[in-house]
């Protein structure tokens, strides 16, 4: 059944029941025929799909394997031809697909990463028949150039994903070649398409939810491999990934903001936690020490795409920042703030203020976590006080780490904030059940 | 429908370009080994942790650097076309190394490295490995390292494209004796 069409139906119901074409009887019959079996054949069609990957993936390892033993009792000429087969044979079943089995997506998703990992293992099998030499990132970026169009023809994710975590790759080992590895950016930006593809139906569909978890984290390795020349120099990847986490955040919070499970926010979850994880370690001061030795601008020798590959994240963080202003989402905007916090203790440490950066981010991260706590029991949910409760416990168990104290004071400390968790969870709960 | 139609024509010629990259390689390395000619190349040993990887022979040649022919100074990383000659045993020489294309004689590109006072230049080879089965690869690899002194790689040059096609210790081609050191002394 066309989900359009569907769509179309159940919107038009309300308006025939109420023009009285249909009783709301008939009305109900019609959204229990088509929904149920849909329902229920959702979970088995996952599965399949699921199968039909990990199907495809092991068999076509095989045979990579096999051909890899380089038989010699064969003729060189065999062996070139045994090479280019796979790939012949998945190009020919993708026609098959597209031709007969173009809504399948089991059939797509298993038929597009079987003829992803062909093209490389033709490309590698041929430069083993002829002892080619040829460089590892050389062979990395024909082989996710050549296999990325099978993502947008067989409308596949895995190839998708495939492909952002072979540019990643290619980004890592060219990484000693200058500025090279800022093409990622541009690499990346020819997969986004795709996403915007899957997500222009359905952006909470598993589809380009996968895409999204996946491309926020080799987002962030790639920008990494992108700046990292800059941040050997200044040691500027406070300011940088505090961007770059931040701009994920207030992504995931504008355009996932109305997800109902925790896996359907991925920006948000990278993010956040991204933002929780660098605030956290920011409170030490042996990170702004390392700061302190560096210089504040230097020379600025550096390939300007370099600077302007560093530079976007912390910038487009605040325009976005500024945006989210009016929809005064307090916890939302006070974890987006994190860069601007950043550039501050960047001042202030190589200021020789290391302490004071510190100190500040240590307030930061109590704010941060307080106003989660209050938020959370303004709403009435348990997911958000928890979260909050975990940074505090987080910020003082860092302290305590951080003072040179003994085992029975580390001791206590642990028991009290386990004892704040279960007493907090026991008395929420049965206030809800009261009010309930 | 329509729609359906030009995505699998679409399809058509992507799988008509990724055969072409994928293959392009072959019909010239192939091409080379039937028609270009056989050039023996002393090889050098190589650092023992670097060689071992299990399914390959990591070769080193003992010419690494020859005269730059070049009106510019080379640039470390530049591609450059190597002019092969022979020696007096039968051996190949890189004669000299220059930017621009030769139009008579072998050749085949090079990597260009670091130039010395002299004006030579030095160079690496695009080939630099020889794939064996894999049982005897560790074995091929150990032959190799053993003898290298006595060592040398057939490449068959043409039309700028340099092939290995076999890699011999002595007289004899590695993949024999790897076969042969595996049995059990009489």
């Amino acid at each position: 059944m066309n989900k359009k069409a569907l769509r179309w139906l159940y919107a038009e119901l309300p308006t025939l029941v109420s023009s009285g074409v249909v009783s709301p009887e008939v009305a109900e019959r019609i959204r229990k025929h088509y929904s149920e079996p849909e329902a229920q054949g959702s979970g088995r069609h996952w599965l399949i799909t699921l199968f039909a990957i990990i199907g495809a993936a092991l068999i076509g390892g095989g045979i990579i394997l096999l051909l890899a033993h380089n038989w010699e009792e064969l003729t060189r000429p065999m062996r070139a031809a045994i090479s280019v087969a796979p790939l012949l044979l998945t190009q020919a079943l993708g026609a098959w697909v597209l031709w007969k089995r173009a809504e399948s997506t089991a059939w797509r998703e298993g038929v597009g990463t079987s003829l992803t990992l062909a093209i490389g293992s033709s490309i590698a099998l041929i430069a083993q028949t002829y002892n080619l030499g040829g460089t590892f990132p050389d062979f990395m970026f024909a082989w996710t150039l050549l296999a990325l169009p099978v993502a947008y023809l067989l409308r596949a994710t895995l190839p998708a994903l495939l492909y952002l975590v072979g540019v990643t790759i290619w980004s890592g080992s060219v990484m000693d070649e200058g500025s090279k590895s800022l093409w990622f950016w541009p690499l990346v930006g020819v997969a986004l398409p795709y996403l915007w593809m899957t997500a222009r139906e359905n952006r909470y569909h598993p589809r380009p939810l996968l895409v999204c978890w996946v491309l926020s984290i080799v987002g962030a390795i790639g920008a990494g491999f992108g700046a990292h020349r800059l941040l050997d120099e200044f040691s500027w990847w406070t300011v940088l990934f505090g961007g770059l986490f931040a701009v994920w955040w207030l992504v995931g919070s504008r355009w996932y903001g109305e997800a109902s499970r925790v896996w359907q926010r991925p920006f948000q979850i990278v993010g956040g936690l991204g933002l929780w994880v660098m605030s956290l370690v920011l409170t030490f001061s042996d990170p702004w020490e390392e700061v302190s030795r560096h210089v504040w601008w230097g020379h600025m020798h550096h390939n300007p795409a370099e600077w302007i590959g560093a530079l976007v994240w912390p910038v487009a963080a605040v325009a976005l920042w500024v945006a989210a202003w009016r929809r005064r989402e307090v916890s939302e905007l006070l974890l987006g703030a994190m860069p601007v916090l950043a550039v501050i203790g960047q001042a202030l440490a190589v200021h020789d203020m290391e302490v004071a950066a510190a100190v500040l981010f240590n307030v930061y991260v109590l704010v941060v976590a307080v106003t989660l706590i209050a938020s959370g029991v303004k709403v009435q949910r348990l997911g958000i006080i928890n979260a909050g409760m975990l940074l505090l416990s987080a910020l003082i168990l860092c302290r305590f780490f951080d003072a040179d104290l003994g085992f029975v004071a580390r001791g206590i400390a642990f028991i009290l904030i386990g004892t704040g968790f279960l007493v907090t969870n026991l008395v929420l709960l049965r206030r809800k059940g009261a009010a309930q | 429908m329509k729609s359906s139609r030009i995505v699998l024509i679409l399809f058509w010629v992507v799988a008509l370009v990724q055969l072409t990259v994928a293959t392009s390689q072959l019909w010239r390395s192939e091409w080379t080994l039937r028609k270009g000619k056989a050039y023996k190349f002393k090889t050098a040993p190589v650092d023992p942790y670097d060689a071992f990887r299990g399914r390959y022979v990591a070769l080193a040649f003992e010419q690494r650097e020859a005269p730059w022919e070049g009106e510019a100074r080379a640039r470390r990383g530049d591609s450059a076309y190597a002019v092969l000659s022979e020696d007096a045993d039968g051996f190949a020489r890189v004669a000299r190394l220059t930017p621009e294309r030769p139009e008579s004689g072998d050749y085949f590109r090079v990597k260009t490295g670091y130039s010395s006072k002299s004006n030579h230049v030095s160079f690496s080879f695009s080939f630099d490995r020889f794939y064996m089965e894999e049982r005897k690869a560790t074995e091929a690899e150990r032959v190799y390292r053993e003898n290298s002194r006595n060592t040398y790689a057939v490449v068959r040059v043409r039309d700028g494209v340099g092939v290995i096609e076999d890699l011999f210790v002595g007289d004899k081609p590695i993949r024999e004796l790897a076969t042969t050191a595996r049995r059990p002394l009489p």
